[in-house]
C-alpha cells in the first residue's frame, strides 16, 4: 500500500471509529471544549490585560519637564516636534506661573514659596496621546526625548500608572500558571477518556494483532480520532468565543468604554488560532499517553 | 517453508498436560488434518504456530529459525502469512462484510488484482455477494463463519490454520469452501486443520490422497492415514 493508500486508511478508521463511538467521542469532545473554555477565560484575561496595558499607557499623560534657563524660542521648536508624531493627540505647555497659580490653592504650598522666596517649579509640556500610540512608539518616543538638551525630566505617568502595570504583571504570572495547571488537568483527564475508548476497542486490536497488522494501522486512526475530537471540541469553543466577541463588542461600545478602551482592537483571531492549537495538541497527547499503556504495547 | 515440533510439551494451568513431548514435520504445501476429541489439545497446537501460544518444554521452527527467537517484526510478517481460522477469533462488528474481507489486503499491502476476483467469484459461490455492503452484526452466526472463512483464504496466504473451521456452516457451502482449499493446496498452500471427525471431508474435491490425517489422543499425535509423500 502506497503513503496516500495509508494516509486514506488512517483517515477512513479514524473517521469510522469517531463515527460509531459516539457516545464516549461525544464525551471526550465535552472535555476538550469544558478544559478549552477555561484555558479561553484565562487566555482571553490574559491578552485583555495586556491590551488594557498598552491602552492605559497611552491614556496616561507625559510631563515633560524643561530645564529652568529653557528659551521660549526652544519651547516653540521643542512644542512643533512633539505634534509632529502622528500618535500624540495633544501638547499643552504649563508654564511655571500657571502651575504656581494651580497650587496656590493649598495653603502649606503657599506658605512654602512664600519662605523660599521664588517660584521653584519648572515650565513643562503636559502630552496626551492618541489610542494608535503604542509601548513601541512609546519607548521610541521617550529615547529620542532624552536626547534633547532643554528636557530636564519626564514623568510617564501617576504613580497608580506603575501600581497598575504590577498588578497586571502578577495577574499575568498568575495567567501562566493557571494555563499550565488546566492544561495538565484537562489532558489527565483526557488521556483517562481515551484509556475508556482503548478498553472498548481492545477486541478490535486484538484482531488486528492476530492478523498481523504493522503498527502504524493500530495507532494511526486512534492519533487521527484525536485530532479530529481537538478540532471538534475547538470549534465548539470557537463558536461560544464568537458570540461572546459580538456580545462585548456591543456591550464595551454602548455601556463600559464607550471612548478610553480599545476593545475593538482585542486580538480574537489570535485568541481562536491559541485555541485550535492547543485543542488539536490535548487530542493528540491524550491519544499518545493512553497508548503508553502497558497492556496496548503488546499489541502494537 | 517446514514447520518443526521438537519435543514440544504443554501444561494447561490447572496442571493438566495439553501436549505431551510431541514431534511433528509440516512440509510446504502439505495438507494436514489433525483428529480429535474435544480437550485434547488441537488448538493449542495451532496456536503455537500461530505464534499465539507458547510451549512449556521443546522447540518449535520455521525453517530452521527457532520461534521463540523471531523479533517483532518477523512475528508480524509470519503473522501476516497465515490465515486463522479460529474458534475465538473475531471480526469488526460495525464493519461492512466487505471491509472486513479487505482488511488482511491491506495489511498485506495488497490493492485487490487476481486475489480481489477469486475473492469475488467465492463471494458469489457462497451467496454473500449481495450482503457485502452489509454490516457483520446483521448476518447470521453461519454468514458470520463463512466471511472469517474467506477473510482467511484471500489474498493467498502461506499457511491456513483452521480450527474446526466448518463448525455452524452449510454442507453445501462446505463443499464450495472445500473446493477452494483444494485449489488452494495446488497452488502450493500448506493446510492444517483441526476437525473432531473426518465425515466432512467426505467429497469429491478432497480424496484421501489429498490430506495426511493425524490423531492426537491422551496428548500424543499419531499419523492415521493418507500419503505423507
Amino acid at each position: 500500500m502506497s503513503i496516500l493508500g495509508s494516509v486514506q486508511f488512517i483517515f477512513k478508521e479514524g473517521f469510522y471509529r469517531f463515527r460509531h463511538s459516539r457516545g464516549l467521542s461525544w464525551a471526550v469532545i465535552g472535555i476538550i471544549t469544558a478544559s478549552l473554555i477555561q484555558m479561553a477565560i484565562v487566555l482571553g484575561l490574559m491578552l485583555f490585560l495586556n491590551q488594557v496595558i498598552q491602552s492605559a499607557q497611552a491614556k496616561f499623560n507625559w510631563t515633560i519637564f524643561l530645564k529652568p534657563h529653557t528659551t521660549t524660542q526652544d519651547m516653540t521648536q521643542l512644542k512643533k516636534i512633539l505634534e509632529y508624531y502622528p500618535f500624540i493627540a495633544r501638547v499643552k505647555l504649563l508654564t511655571k506661573q500657571q502651575a504656581l497659580k494651580d497650587m496656590e490653592r493649598d495653603q502649606a504650598i503657599q506658605q512654602m514659596v512664600q519662605a523660599l522666596g521664588q517660584n521653584p517649579l519648572l515650565n513643562s509640556f503636559s502630552v496626551l496621546f492618541t489610542p494608535a500610540a503604542t509601548s513601541q512608539n512609546l519607548k521610541h518616543l521617550s529615547g529620542q526625548l532624552q536626547t534633547i538638551a532643554c528636557i530636564s525630566t519626564i514623568n510617564y505617568g501617576p504613580k497608580q500608572f506603575n501600581l497598575f502595570s504590577k498588578i497586571i504583571r502578577w495577574v499575568y504570572g498568575i495567567g501562566i500558571v493557571l494555563e499550565i495547571i488546566v492544561f495538565f488537568a484537562a489532558l489527565t483527564v483526557m488521556s483517562n477518556a481515551f484509556n475508556l475508548v482503548l478498553q472498548v476497542r481492545k477486541p478490535e486490536l486484538q484482531l488486528l494483532h492476530r492478523l498481523g497488522a504493522p503498527a502504524w494501522m493500530k495507532w494511526g486512526p486512534y492519533f487521527w480520532e484525536g485530532i479530529i475530537q481537538g478540532i471538534l471540541g475547538s470549534a465548539l469553543v470557537l463558536i461560544l468565543l464568537n458570540l461572546i466577541q459580538n456580545g462585548v463588542f456591543w456591550f464595551s461600545s454602548s455601556v463600559i468604554f464607550p471612548t478610553n478602551f480599545d476593545i475593538p482592537t482585542f486580538p480574537w483571531r489570535l485568541l481562536d488560532m491559541m485555541i485550535v492549537g492547543i485543542g488539536c495538541l490535548l487530542g493528540v497527547l491524550g491519544i499518545v499517553l493512553a497508548l503508553r499503556q502497558k497492556w496496548i504495547k503488546e499489541f502494537l | 517453508m517446514t514447520i518443526q515440533f521438537f519435543h514440544v510439551s504443554r501444561q494447561a494451568s490447572n496442571g493438566v498436560k495439553i501436549l505431551d513431548n510431541i514431534c511433528l514435520s509440516i512440509k510446504t504445501g502439505s495438507w494436514i488434518e489433525i483428529k480429535g476429541v474435544n480437550q485434547v489439545g488441537k488448538t493449542s497446537l495451532l496456536k503455537m504456530i500461530a505464534c499465539e501460544d507458547t510451549a512449556d518444554s521443546g522447540t518449535l521452527k520455521m525453517d530452521q529459525q527457532l520461534f521463540e527467537n523471531m523479533d517483532r517484526k518477523q512475528l508480524r510478517i509470519w503473522k501476516s502469512q497465515i490465515g486463522l481460522v479460529f474458534q475465538d477469533i473475531g471480526f469488526f462488528p460495525d464493519k461492512s462484510v466487505l471491509d472486513n474481507l479487505m482488511t488482511p489486503f491491506l495489511i498485506q499491502k495488497n490493492g485487490g488484482g487476481i486475489f480481489r476476483e477469486q475473492l469475488n467469484r467465492a463471494l458469489e459461490r457462497v451467496h454473500l455477494r449481495e450482503k457485502m455492503y452489509m454490516p457483520m452484526r446483521d448476518l447470521s452466526f453461519s454468514e458470520q463463519r463463512l466471511v472469517v472463512f474467506l477473510r482467511a483464504l484471500f489474498p493467498k496466504r502461506q499457511i491456513l490454520l483452521l480450527d474446526d473451521p466448518f463448525q455452524g456452516i452449510e454442507m453445501h457451502t462446505i463443499e464450495v469452501l472445500q473446493s477452494i482449499l483444494a485449489e488452494q493446496h495446488h497452488q502450493g498452500v500448506t493446510i492444517v486443520g483441526t476437525v473432531l471427525d473426518d465425515t466432512v471431508f467426505q467429497n469429491p474435491h478432497v480424496t484421501s490422497e489429498t490430506i495426511e490425517w493425524f490423531e492426537l489422543t491422551s496428548s500424543q499425535i499419531q499419523m492415521i492415514g493418507g500419503n505423507p509423500t
